[in-house]
């Protein structure tokens, strides 16, 4: 019956293959549409990234501002000023390891000609806090053995108030616990030894970064803002040159951090 | 009177593919009809043959510069319409799965002068009334003229199912047929 199908598909060809049927009017108007969509999409999407950009930017901006205001009264004034002092000029047998850091800043920054003044604000602030978390549990053990004899010369230099804080009250007659506690004190300060290292060789490699590229467009610009104002080692926000735009690479908010790794 | 009108096809091909929008909307104007005509075939009504009028149109217009002017461009566009109701159908009803082949009834015979006398807008509802796949492969093998290899490889069915729902569609279109001519016996009588 294969002659019979033949001719039944031709009676549909013949009758169906070359009709025309007018379709509405409107779809043109949607593909009009359509294409212009597009086309308005691709131009207005580079405006979109740069709005957006700029709005997560003031945003992380009003939020550090926040933050750091809130931190400042936590810091003992005094010591602040103290450590700011003694890091420029002699260190205290205690902190030699963290000593060594910003003395090496300081010639790698003669080096480079960054501003002093940046780098050893950035560093003291850290460093009250690594003095502080070390030298709790030995004003601890001093307490403990010999509450009376807190003149020892490191405590002293470091922190004169440390030894009169509460906490200090607690822990005396507890052996075991205070143990364990020092130990873990040594685990922090190894960690924190570590993070002053390396904010030590960040401010040189992120300055160099940016000397080296320069402004070419934007992204770079908003990079070499965004480092004078933050001096973490991931930026509140971070770009990096693709082929011929730069796009948002990393976005550091406190608790929200994102970074696109390369390779 | 028409602007277009003053335009080969392939003056207007050219401007298309530059991107003129007076263009392209000429080159819609000639062509739309005949190709709503190919469309309606694939579709169930009237709307869904514009949607695949429509994605179809836009296709052609991003693809415009693939047209290297071999072959005819009624023919190449009407590839990507087919194409384009294809994808279509794929998108929104997940079809084309094969259907089993209890279709081997009796075979139905048509009296060719009652088909003689139906016309074209009688045959479109028939086909449209078609399930998908049958309406899918019966418009590809007797209207378009692609083989059942490539039905197979547009729809991604094996060559065999593609037979098979040919004949099964042709079955129900018979049928069909004839149950529309005893009606109008009846109605004659």
């Amino acid at each position: 019956m294969n002659m019979q199908d033949k001719e039944f598909d031709d009676l549909f060809r013949a009758k169906l293959d070359g009709l025309e049927v007018e379709p509405s009017a409107h779809v043109w108007g949607n593909i009009d549409a359509e294409l212009n969509g597009k086309r308005d999409r691709n131009g207005i999407l580079p405006f979109m990234r740069i709005a957006a950009s700029i709005i997560v930017l003031v945003t992380a901006g009003i939020v550090f501002m926040v933050k750091k205001a809130n931190d400042k009264p936590a810091h003992h004034p005094q010591n602040y000023a103290n450590m700011h002092e003694e890091s420029a000029l002699v260190a205290p047998a205690a902190t030699d390891n963290q000593v060594n850091a910003p003395s090496t800043i300081g010639q790698e920054v003669a080096a480079i000609e960054v501003s002093v003044k940046h780098i050893a604000k950035a560093l003291p602030a850290k460093k009250t806090e690594t003095t502080e978390t070390q030298k709790q549990p030995d004003a601890t053990v001093i307490t403990n053995i010999e509450p009376a004899k807190v003149n020892d010369q490191q405590v002293l230099a470091a922190v004169p108030n440390k030894t009169n804080e509460p906490s200090n009250g607690v822990v005396p007659g507890a052996e075991t616990p205070l143990n364990i506690k020092s130990s873990g004190a040594e685990e922090t300060t190894a960690a924190i030894k570590q993070n002053v290292d390396m904010i030590a060789v960040q401010p040189v490699t992120a300055k160099s970064a940016v000397k080296k590229r320069g402004i070419h467009n934007m992204g770079d610009l908003v990079n070499i803002v965004v480092a004078k104002l933050d001096k973490r080692k991931n930026k509140v926000i971070e770009f990096t040159d693709t082929d011929d735009e730069s796009t948002i690479t990393a976005v550091n908010m406190g608790p929200l951090k994102i970074k696109k790794e390369d390779k | 009177m028409f602007l277009e009108n003053k335009y080969t096809v392939e003056e207007l091909i050219e401007r298309c593919k530059a991107g003129e929008r007076k263009a392209q909307e000429g080159l819609y104007k000639q062509l739309a009809s005949k190709m709503m005509g190919v469309c309606l075939r694939y579709a169930t009504d009237r709307m869904e043959a514009e949607d695949m009028l429509q994605n179809g149109f836009i296709r052609v217009f991003q693809k415009m510069a693939d047209y290297r002017g071999d072959g005819s461009f009624d023919g190449w566009v009407r590839r990507i319409m087919v194409h384009s109701s294809i994808e279509y159908y794929r998108k929104h009803h997940k079809l084309l799965q094969v259907v089993d082949m209890e279709s081997e009834g009796k075979e139905q015979s048509v009296n060719p002068v009652a088909m003689a006398n139906l016309d074209a807008r009688d045959l479109m509802v028939l086909i449209q009334q078609l399930s998908a796949g049958y309406r899918m492969v019966f418009n590809l093998y007797a209207i378009e003229g692609y083989s059942h290899k490539e039905i197979g490889e547009i729809m991604g069915i094996s060559e065999g199912a593609s037979k098979s729902q040919l004949s099964r569609a042709r079955a129900i279109l018979k049928e069909q047929i004839k149950q529309s001519e005893g009606k109008r016996y009846e109605h004659a009588g």
